[in-house]
């Protein structure tokens, strides 16, 4: 009678604090007392489940042993459980059975792991059910997708966003949205969230070989899973850092899934630096390395060695300088310049021999905007005012001024259009576009950057406006506003930088 | 940017840079009519980042842009790389780990 007494206790307050509201993150100060109170009341729930889960199957076994009829109670606890901590079901049934609908209807319950964002975590747990179905699903996608919409978007509605695109096929999109989930404050982001995001990228840069952003992204992660742990060994081990091999087999031990992952662990052991390679004779003639010959030959030769890296690798920045210098020097040689004029009086041109060195300097200019584009973070050493490489710096200005006015003139037709974007599709929009410009004002000048700055600053700060104002989605309104404040602060833009700080004190 | 090298139309037409216009025509001529034929080897020319493949399309847009005087004086500058007949050896990097997203959970696409 007790036993039965104590589970009837434990599934009733089970079910009390399953249905007790929850602090709202709608206007939660990231610093405040609400917050640690919401991330103290994660931990006590947590907590609170595991006792009471524990004191009902003591019971169970009490009232078993008792040889009194124990299935009815057995039944009340089954049903409980969903009820309190809909997590369990949904990770181990509906999940791995690519139920992607129940998914979401039994994780809209709500409880742990998505109290920060219960939409979105529901939405995420439908998504990684449709991930575990044999094929892509443009009915279930849309269907997901029309949910994400019906509240305010926070961490785990963009993890789901970006493995919705990546489910469909659309790799680059889920990379660049996974990728912002570092700009949504941590009160509405799930950890979870966090890791399932952070496993998706380390397995994508590992399925492309693209060890070194593999090892930025681990090493900004404070709280790396085991897993994340050991393929952040391997790849630094890959790119050439000293990795002790007993450090990579004990995190692999260590790490869930060893069956799996045996074969990265393998050939990560097996992987040593590469040799010099030997030069034959007739390559020697090629190289740029020999000096003692015409400046432009030099320059050519460093040329074609650019050409030939591949396009998808970033180029370090020192062969994009070497390679500058070299047609700086050919193109101060009279020797050039005399053939090309001798070359403009024999056939009689138009234009006379300077300004054909001056189309061949444009040529090479904007190869060298190509190449600084490809450098990524290493751009920002670029410090170059005078040659063709200051030319090269002055066209990736021109052509990112371009591009970025074109990406925002976009966005604004798609925000006033007669078929408004959803908050999700303008966060897509809107990372594409911080992306982009972070990448083109590496390489440039302050001036420059502050420029760039200003076309792209009127676009989201009418973005940031509709975000709060129109769709209340006030997470997201704060992450671009914290963007453009770092950047009007990064670009010494006073009137914009007070302007934004005001915003992001008004919190979200 | 490997264009420059690869689609000059010097090196497409396998010709020097001093070539005369009337010359740089019977080439680009003779090229066609050998890949109408099916002729070996024609289909393919030596360039300074390796053997690459050629087409009629190629050829008839190398002659016309060496038609422009003006432009083909920077060609020749262009053309002064000399070519090479094996293909360039890309460098050495770490293997891909293809079944990462299978082994951590995600089905590969």
């Amino acid at each position: 009678m007790t036993a039965s007494l104590v589970v009837w206790l434990c599934v009733a307050l089970c079910l009390g604090i399953g249905v007790s509201p929850l602090a709202s993150i709608v206007t939660i100060d990231p610093q405040g007392p609400r917050a640690k109170a919401m991330r103290r009341a994660e931990q006590q729930f947590a907590s609170a489940v595991m006792m009471l889960a524990t004191c009902g199957l003591l019971s169970l076994w009490l009232v078993g042993k008792k040889g009194e009829m124990w299935w009815p109670l057995f039944a009340m606890v089954c049903m409980a459980v969903p009820l309190v901590h809909p997590w369990l079901v949904v990770r181990g049934l509906f999940i791995p059975l690519g139920l992607a609908r129940a998914a979401v209807r039994v994780s809209r319950l709500g409880g742990h792991p998505w109290f920060r964002d219960p939409v979105g975590g529901a939405v995420l747990a439908g998504v990684l059910a449709a991930l575990h179905r044999g094929k892509h699903d443009p009915a279930l996608a849309r269907w997901l997708r029309a949910r994400l919409a019906e509240d305010r978007i926070g961490g785990a509605g963009i993890v789901a966003l970006g493995l919705l695109a990546a489910e469909s096929g659309d790799r680059e999109t889920a990379r660049v949205v996974l990728g912002s989930l570092d700009e949504i404050e941590p009160d509405i982001c799930p950890p979870l969230a966090r890791t399932i995001a952070l496993d998706w990228l380390a397995a994508d840069a590992a399925r492309r070989g693209a060890w070194a952003e593999l090892v930025d992204r681990i090493s900004d992660d404070p709280f790396p899973t085991r897993t994340t742990r050991f393929v952040g060994l391997c790849a630094r081990r890959m790119v050439g850092e000293s990795v002790d091999r007993g450090a990579i087999v004990w995190a692999w031990l260590t790490a869930p899934r060893r069956l799996a992952t045996f074969g990265l662990c393998w050939s990560c052991l097996r992987h040593r630096a590469p040799a010099e390679r030997v030069l034959a004779d007739d390559e020697l003639r090629r190289l740029a390395a020999n000096d003692g010959r015409e400046p432009v030959l030099t320059a050519l030769a460093l040329h074609a060695e650019a050409a030939a890296l591949p396009t998808t690798q970033p180029v370090p920045l020192p062969i994009v300088e070497r390679l500058a210098a070299g047609w700086d020097e050919a193109f101060a040689d009279f020797g050039l310049r005399g053939e090309v004029r001798s070359r403009g009086e024999h056939f009689a041109t138009e234009a006379n021999g300077e300004l054909l060195v001056a189309r061949l300097q444009r040529a090479v200019a904007r190869d060298l905007a190509a190449l600084l584009s490809q450098c990524g973070r290493e751009a920002e050493g670029v410090r170059a005012d005078a040659g063709v490489l200051r030319r090269a710096r002055e066209l990736h200005f021109e052509d990112a001024t371009e591009s970025l006015g074109r990406s925002c003139t976009l966005l604004a037709r798609q925000r006033g259009g007669l078929e408004p974007m959803d908050p999700a599709g303008a966060w897509i929009e809107y990372v594409r576009v911080r992306k982009a410009y972070l990448l083109a004002t590496l390489p440039l000048a302050p001036a420059h950057r502050g420029r760039l700055y200003a076309v792209v600053e009127q676009e989201l700060r009418q973005l940031a406006a509709w975000l709060w104002n129109e769709r209340a989605e006030r997470g997201l309104a704060h992450a671009v506003c914290l963007f453009l404040l770092h950047e009007a602060e990064h670009v010494r833009d006073g009137e914009a930088a007070a302007y934004y700080r005001h915003n992001v004190v008004v919190g979200l | 940017m490997a264009q420059r090298f690869t689609l000059d139309p010097f090196v497409v037409l396998q010709a020097a840079p001093t070539a005369s216009r009337s010359d740089l025509d019977g080439v680009a001529v003779q090229l066609l009519a050998a890949l109408a034929a099916g002729l070996p080897g024609a289909d393919r020319y030596p360039t300074p980042l390796g053997p690459r493949r050629r087409d009629p399309e190629a050829v008839s847009a190398a002659a016309a842009e060496l038609r422009d005087r003006e432009r083909r004086i920077v060609h020749e500058v262009w053309a002064r790389m000399p070519v090479r007949e094996v293909p360039v050896e890309p460098a050495a990097t770490a293997p891909a780990w293809t079944g990462g997203e299978r082994a951590l959970g995600w089905r590969s696409r």
